[in-house]
C-alpha cells in the first residue's frame, strides 16, 4: 500500500530525471542517458553510470563502513592494549599506521574510532532529521500561531553561535558521547525544520493535496502520505550534509576536549591526541585527520551527486 | 523587531544555560577546598550578586546590558566591554581578511565554472570546492601547523603578534589562521555564484536583453552577473556573521586572542558575565550582518522593496 502510493507520487519527478533535455549537452552523456531511459535500468545502475564520482564516494563510504563493522572481528588487534616497547613506533608491517604514546596499535584504534564516529554521527543526524522534519511539517501545515512559535525558536537557534551553543551543552552534560549527540541534534533540528517547512507550505496548496482533503483524508494522512514523499529529495540531501556536519561537530568537540573522552577512540579524539605529539609521531595526527577529511568529503560528494541526479535542473545549460 | 526578539531570546537562553553548567564560578575562584570555607563562599557570592534570586540577577544583567554595561569578568575583574572591543577588533580583522579572500578567489572561479558548465574546468572547480568544504578547520589547521613547522616556512605558529608591536610580524601571525578560515567560505562562494549564474542565464530578462540585440558581453556583465551577485551577497553576509562568532577553533588552534577564544574561556571557566556577553555580541553581529545584507539586497535588486 505504502509502496504503491509512494511510487505514484514520485513518478513525475523520476520521469523528469530521465528526460534527455535534462542531460548535459555533452554528446556521450546524452546518448548514454537516452539509452538508459529505454532500458529502464535500476536507479543504482543509472546513478553509477551518470556519476562516477558519486559511485567512488559511495564505494569509499561503504568500505569505511565495512571496516568499522567487520574490522574488530578481523583481527586488527586491541585498541587499548598498551605496549611500552612500541611507544611512538612508526608505521611498519606489524603496525600499518604505527603506534601512539602508549604503544597502542593505531590501526585498531582507527577501526574503533570509525565505529564510534560513524555511529554517533548517524544517530545524531537521524534524530535531528526526524524531529526537525516533524516540526517543519507540522509548522508549515498548521500555520498560524504554531508556525509563528516554531519559526521564532528556529530563528533563535540559527542566530545562536552554533559552536558556542555546542560548547555550553557539552559543559552542562559533561563531556561524553550522549552530550555530543544531543548537541548535534539541537544544533541541526532547525535546519531540517526550515528545509521541511518551505516545501510543505507550497505542497499544502497543490491540487492533489486539496483533492485528498476533499475526499476526506485526515491531516496526518495528508502530511505523511502526500506532503512528506514530495519533500523527500531536499530532506535526503540535507541528511547527507548533516551526516558530514555531525562528523565535523564530533571532531570539533572532541578536539576541544568536550567530546568523546579518552581512552575511547573517535576520529576527533585521536586527532586531538595526535596534535600533541605532532613532531614526535606525525602519523598519530595524519591518520585520523586524513581519514576524517576523506570521510566527510565522500559524504559531501555523494550528497552533491545525489542532488544533481535527483534534480537534473541543476545540470541544465 | 523580530531581530530584537531573537537577540533577547538568545540572551535568555545563554543566561539559563550558563547557570545549568555544573560547578560554579565560586569553585573556580576559590579552589577545590571551598567547602571548608563557608565565609569565603559567602563573600564571593555577595560580591558578585550571586545571592540574589536568578530572576533578579537576570533583570539586573539585562538592564545593565541594554545600557551598554556588560559588567566585569568574574575571573579577571576587567570590564567586559573593553575586552570585547579589544579582542573583537582581532576577530573582525580575521573575519574581514578571510571574507576578502573568499570574494577575490571564489567569485572569479565560480563564474569561470558557470561559463564552462559541465566542462572539466567546471568539474575541477566543483570538486575542489567540495574538498574545501569538507576539510574541517581543525584538521586543516593541524595539518598546516605540521607542514609549516617541519618545512620551516618562516611563519610563526601559535604566536600572536599585535600590529603595534610589528606590522610585518602581525600579518605573518595572521596568515595561517586567515587562510584556514577562508578555505571553507571560499568554497561556499564558488558554489553559490556558479549555481546562481546558471539559474539566471535563462531567465526572461536575460532572454529579453539578448533578443533586443545587446552584445553577449553586455548581457553577461550587466544582466547575468548583476543578478547572480544577489545570492552571493547573501552568502557573503551569512559567512561574515558566521565567521565573527565561529572563529573559535581557529583562534584556539593558533592562540589568537580574539573574541571566540574569550567566549570559550568564559564558558569553560564558568565566567557567567563573559560567556553571556560574548554570546550576545556574537549573535548581535550575526543579526547585524544579515540586516546589512538585506539592505544591500534591495540596493542590488530593484524588484525588492522594503
Amino acid at each position: 500500500m505504502v509502496a504503491r502510493e509512494d511510487a505514484g507520487i514520485r513518478k513525475p519527478v523520476a520521469l523528469e530525471g530521465e528526460s534527455p533535455v535534462a542531460a548535459p549537452s555533452d554528446g556521450a552523456t546524452l546518448g548514454r542517458n537516452v539509452r538508459t531511459v529505454r532500458r529502464q535500468s535500476s536507479p543504482v545502475i543509472r546513478f553509477v553510470r551518470q556519476s562516477p564520482i558519486g559511485a567512488v564516494s559511495a564505494f569509499f563510504l561503504l568500505g569505511a563502513l565495512g571496516v568499522a563493522l567487520v574490522g574488530p572481528f578481523a583481527g586488527v588487534g586491541s585498541p587499548s592494549d598498551i605496549s611500552p616497547r612500541a611507544m611512538f613506533a612508526p608505521p611498519s608491517a606489524d603496525l600499518p599506521f604505527g603506534a601512539d604514546e602508549l604503544g597502542r596499535n593505531l590501526l585498531a584504534r582507527l577501526v574503533y574510532a570509525l565505529r564510534i564516529s560513524f555511529a554517533l554521527a548517524a544517530v545524531a543526524a537521524l534524530m535531528a532529521a526526524l524531529i526537525g522534519t516533524f516540526l517543519g511539517l507540522v509548522s508549515g501545515f498548521a500555520g498560524g500561531i504554531v508556525d509563528e512559535i516554531v519559526m521564532r525558536i528556529t530563528d533563535m537557534l540559527f542566530a545562536f553561535p552554533t559552536l558556542l551553543l555546542a560548547i555550553m551543552i557539552a559543559a552542562i552534560m559533561g563531556p561524553g558521547i550522549s552530550g555530543v549527540i544531543l548537541t548535534i541534534v539541537i544544533a541541526t533540528v532547525p535546519v531540517f525544520t526550515r528545509v521541511a517547512r518551505g516545501p510543505t507550505l507550497s505542497v499544502r496548496e497543490t491540487e492533489y493535496t486539496i483533492a485528498a482533503r476533499v475526499s476526506g483524508a485526515s491531516s496526518g494522512r495528508i502530511l505523511f502520505r502526500h506532503v512528506l514523499p514530495n519533500i523527500m529529495t531536499p530532506l535526503l540531501v540535507q541528511l547527507a550534509f548533516t551526516l558530514s556536519g555531525a562528523l565535523i561537530a564530533e571532531g570539533a568537540l572532541s578536539f576541544l576536549g568536550l567530546g568523546v573522552q579518552p581512552p575511547t577512540p573517535s576520529l576527533g579524539s585521536l586527532l586531538s591526541d595526535g596534535k600533541i605529539y605532532m613532531e614526535l609521531a606525525p602519523w598519530m595526527m595524519l591518520v585520523p585527520g586524513l581519514t576524517l577529511a576523506a570521510s566527510i568529503l565522500a559524504v559531501n560528494l555523494l550528497g552533491d551527486e545525489l542532488q544533481r541526479f535527483r534534480d537534473p535542473r541543476l545540470n541544465r545549460k | 523587531m523580530t531581530a530584537f526578539i531573537t537577540i533577547l531570546g538568545v540572551a535568555t537562553i545563554v543566561f539559563v544555560l550558563m547557570r545549568l553548567i555544573p560547578g560554579g564560578i565560586v569553585e573556580a575562584l576559590a579552589g577545590p577546598s571551598v567547602s571548608q570555607q563557608p565565609e569565603l563562599v559567602e563573600a564571593i557570592k555577595e560580591k558578585y550578586g550571586l545571592n540574589e534570586p536568578l530572576v533578579v540577577q537576570y533583570g539586573i544583567w539585562l538592564g545593565n546590558a541594554l545600557q551598554g554595561d556588560l559588567g566585569e569578568s568574574l575571573g579577571t575583574g576587567r570590564p567586559i566591554m573593553e575586552e570585547i572591543l579589544r579582542k573583537g577588533r582581532i576577530t573582525v580583522e580575521l573575519a574581514t581578511l578571510a571574507t576578502i579572500i573568499s570574494i577575490v578567489v571564489g567569485v572569479p572561479l565560480g563564474m569561470l565554472a558557470a561559463f564552462r558548465a559541465n566542462s572539466p574546468i567546471d568539474g575541477g572547480v566543483r570538486v575542489s570546492a567540495l574538498v574545501g568544504l569538507s576539510i574541517p578547520d581543525f584538521v586543516l589547521g593541524t595539518l598546516l601547523i605540521y607542514f609549516v613547522s617541519t618545512w620551516g616556512l618562516g611563519l610563526p605558529i601559535s604566536q600572536y603578534v599585535s600590529w603595534s608591536d610589528s606590522p610585518v610580524g602581525h600579518l605573518k601571525s595572521m596568515a595561517l589562521p586567515t587562510f584556514v578560515l577562508s578555505v571553507s567560505i571560499t568554497a561556499v562562494v564558488m558554489r553559490v555564484i556558479r549555481a546562481s549564474m546558471l539559474d539566471v542565464r535563462n531567465e526572461a530578462f536575460v532572454v529579453t536583453a539578448r533578443s533586443k540585440g545587446l552584445q553577449e558581453r553586455h548581457v553577461t556583465t550587466r544582466h547575468v552577473m548583476r543578478a547572480a551577485l544577489i545570492p552571493t551577497v547573501t552568502i557573503v553576509g551569512i559567512n561574515l556573521g558566521y565567521l565573527l562568532s565561529g572563529a573559535i577553533i581557529v583562534e584556539e588552534l593558533f592562540s589568537i586572542p580574539g573574541l571566540g577564544r574569550y567566549a570559550l574561556q568564559g564558558i569553560l571557566g564558568r565566567d557567567y558575565p563573559v560567556a553571556q556577553a560574548t554570546v550576545v555580541v556574537g549573535t548581535l553581529m550575526f543579526v547585524l550582518a544579515n540586516f546589512v545584507t538585506d539592505i544591500l539586497y534591495a540596493f542590488l535588486d530593484p524588484r525588492i522593496k522594503y
